[in-house]
């Protein structure tokens, strides 16, 4: 037999109209006449849901309301667009940095053998020739072909 | 729309008119977006204000919970049902928003005597649902100030109705002994 206060206060925090059947309205209507400490319970939880209704905000949209979602969906694609294309415009930059990079080496390289072959011209080869263009020297061995 | 219903004699169904409204939205339609937004704001605006109790922030979410619904409109199985859809959106946007929120440490008085207009029973009512969990918290006004049924609270809630039964009970009861606290109820 679960205690009778407890079963009333389980009954009235719930919705009568959808939870209770006709033996628990009975059990209700006697145990609220017989118990004031429950009646007084069932009061408070009255008087405190009462005031939840009346607690509702009555507010309404802004007039603008419509124009402010399609501006942030705007900014919204736009980010996403952004997130998309962002990974590709930092992998063309990086490219042609590289590029940048190589060509400036290619460029630049002629330049920095010039004393190599300046000294290879002034210095005689092992084979006692003055040879203007020591090609082992600067080249190595053609790919491919063999020394022998 | 309810005219041309008249005058086609075919019965206005504004779940049509709305399962429409999405097809064309779909479709990159911006107008048709736009009416589902005047459709569907005042609810939206209304139940964030309960709900998060910032009128503020509301407007905020209402507007997010279109940007979300816009962006999900894929997964959306029935367009009649777009309503649901952003409505549960929408609820679920402000439980995120309660959750991230810190718990504001604010302390119960007693309610002035003279604290006995709407706006302070709004006030006091504010405070007090801050106290409340959010999950708790949303049920209570869906039930309460929205008058949901338990069905929809739970489908919106993502929950089974036994779990909205008990947290009503549950948001009651501490809402009660909250309202007493701070009223120094005596009866
Ligand atoms: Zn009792």
């Amino acid at each position: 037999m679960p205690n009778p206060c407890k079963r009333f206060r389980r009954l009235v925090l719930s919705d009568p109209e959808i939870d209770w059947d006709p033996a628990d309205s009975a059990f209700v209507t006697g145990h609220r006449s017989g118990c004031s400490k429950c009646a007084h319970y069932e009061r408070e939880l009255n008087t405190s849901r009462a005031a939840l209704t009346p607690g509702a905000l009555p507010n309404t949209p802004e007039d603008d309301f419509a124009q402010k979602v399609t501006e942030r969906m705007t900014q919204a694609q736009l980010r996403r667009q952004l997130s998309v294309w962002r990974p590709a415009l930092i992998g063309g930059v990086a490219a042609a940095i590289v590029v940048a990079a190589v060509l400036q080496i290619l460029t630049v390289e002629p330049a920095a053998t010039t004393p190599t072959l300046q000294r290879t011209e002034a210095t005689p080869s092992k084979s006692g020739g003055n040879r203007l263009f020591d090609s082992g020297s600067i080249a190595g061995p053609t790919p491919g072909v063999s020394d022998s | 729309m309810i005219r041309q219903a008249i005058q086609t004699g075919v019965a206005y169904d504004p779940k049509q008119e709305e399962a429409a409204l999405v097809y064309k939205t779909r479709e990159g339609e911006d107008a048709a977006f736009r009416a589902l937004i005047s459709r569907h704001r005042m609810r939206l605006v209304r139940t964030a204000s309960n709900i998060l109790r910032d009128p503020v922030e509301a407007e905020d979410v209402a507007q997010e919970s279109f940007l979300k619904a816009h962006r999900e409109l894929h997964r959306l199985r029935d367009d009649r049902a777009f309503g649901s859809f952003i409505y549960r959106i929408c609820v679920r946007l402000c439980v995120d928003r309660l959750r991230v929120k810190r718990a504001e440490p604010s302390t119960l008085e007693p309610a002035d005597d003279s604290a006995s207009g709407v706006v302070e029973n709004r006030l006091l009512v504010e405070k007090l649902l801050n106290r409340l969990p959010p999950d708790l918290r949303a049920t209570l006004v869906l039930r309460e100030m929205e008058q949901l049924s338990y069905e929809e609270v739970a489908n919106i809630m993502g929950v089974p109705v036994g779990t909205v039964r008990s947290r009503l009970h549950t948001a009651r009861e501490k809402f009660r002994a909250l309202w007493v606290a701070a009223t120094d109820f005596r009866m």
